[in-house]
């Protein structure tokens, strides 16, 4: 059997052992797995978003007319900027992992432990915004069951809008916002592994990049979502 | 074996070859830090585009809203690509592995196509 395997990886057949096929660790390919399941979730959510709302009656809200405040700030007349600049808190967030990725690569602990923390400082920021967001949009009545914007044009235009609005703004916000909790805390639990030196006594940060992949892909989701929620009319 | 055995004879080169490596490290953390800016400025680029296509209605008008929706779809997936392709290193992966990832997202082509047409079907029942 042994001579057989031999012969096998000697011939060069990269699935017959001895070799590692996919170029990644166990736990690595694990994570982009579940990451793949989860992307799976999000669509599904998605896809639904999409097909209620082309069949939805007696129509579907403007999204400038819905998001057009910044809370505590203006109350009105800025369509998008608070959503602008939760996603730029988002994908700089993003960065400040990717840098925490790289200066892991180079067992440079110091600044492992830096840049976790300015990601944990972006999660959380995100995770306030849309706290801020929820609140407002709760006080202006729009709940699972109610939904007080009105519908912009074709002939049902000054109706009030698909309650549908409201659950799948609630429920798909609401199970990405709960990933970027998730994250944080993940976040902060390697963070403090990091200044613990667990990782420099282990002789590499692969924790760092695997937490790293969770974190993008919340990245990638909030892309996602933004597209279909805000920008799609 | 026998390189083993020529490069424990010539330490000087081994050296040489060591520094080489150390050299082309640095070059690599120095590139791999402006790739990371650079693809924050292509996604922060994108979406400010997106920002002004939305908030436009001159554009919106102009192009009508299939088209338009098209541009936000096309723009979404390009953000996506840099995202997955640099941050999350599925670029620099292996070929295997990258097919692992990618291709069962076809589904979630199917899926949308499948569910779009039959909501439109929906409307005119």
């Amino acid at each position: 059997m042994s001579v057989e395997a031999t012969a096998n990886v000697e011939k060069g057949n990269a699935w017959s052992g001895g070799r590692v096929p996919l170029g990644s660790s166990y736990g690595k390919l694990m994570m982009w797995m579940f990451l793949l399941s989860d992307a799976f979730t999000f669509s599904s959510l998605l896809v639904t978003y999409g097909y209620l709302r082309v069949t939805a009656l007696p129509g579907w809200v403007a999204p400038e007319e819905v998001f057009h405040g910044i809370p505590f700030l203006v109350e009105e007349g800025l369509p998008l900027v608070f959503v602008g600049i939760m996603t730029f808190i988002l994908i700089a967030s993003s960065v400040t992992m990717v840098l925490a990725v790289e200066a892991g690569h180079r067992m440079d602990q110091k600044n492992v432990a830096r840049y976790m923390i300015l990601t944990i400082i972006g999660g959380l920021m995100f995770l306030s915004c849309q706290a801020l967001e929820w609140t407002h949009l709760i006080e202006n009545g729009l709940t699972l069951t109610f939904n007080p914007f009105k519908v912009p044009l074709g002939p049902n235009a000054g109706q009030n809008a698909s309650t549908m609005f409201g659950d799948l703004f609630f429920v798909i916000t609401g199970f990405h916002g709960f990933h970027v909790f998730s994250g944080v805390v993940i976040n902060i639990i390697i963070y403090f592994k990091t200044i613990a030196g667990d990782f420099q006594k282990r002789g590499h940060y692969e924790m760092v990049e695997k937490v790293g992949l969770y974190w993008h892909f919340v990245d990638l989701v909030w892309v996602f979502v933004f597209t279909v929620f805000y920008l799609i009319y | 074996m026998s390189e083993n055995i020529a490069h424990t004879s010539e330490p000087h080169d081994h050296e040489e070859h060591h520094f080489e490596i150390i050299e082309q490290g640095l070059h690599e953390i120095h590139s791999t830090r402006k790739e990371i800016w650079r693809v924050f400025f292509i996604l922060l680029a994108i979406t400010v585009l997106e920002f002004l296509i939305a908030l436009t209605p001159a554009i919106k008008d102009g192009l009508g809203k299939s088209k338009v929706v098209g541009i936000f779809f096309f723009l979404t997936v390009l953000k996506a690509f840099y995202i997955v392709g640099y941050f999350m290193h599925l670029k620099h992966e292996k070929l295997n592995m990258a097919y692992t990832i990618l291709i069962p997202l076809m589904f979630i082509a199917y899926l949308i196509t499948l569910l779009l047409f039959e909501g439109s079907h929906q409307i005119h029942i």
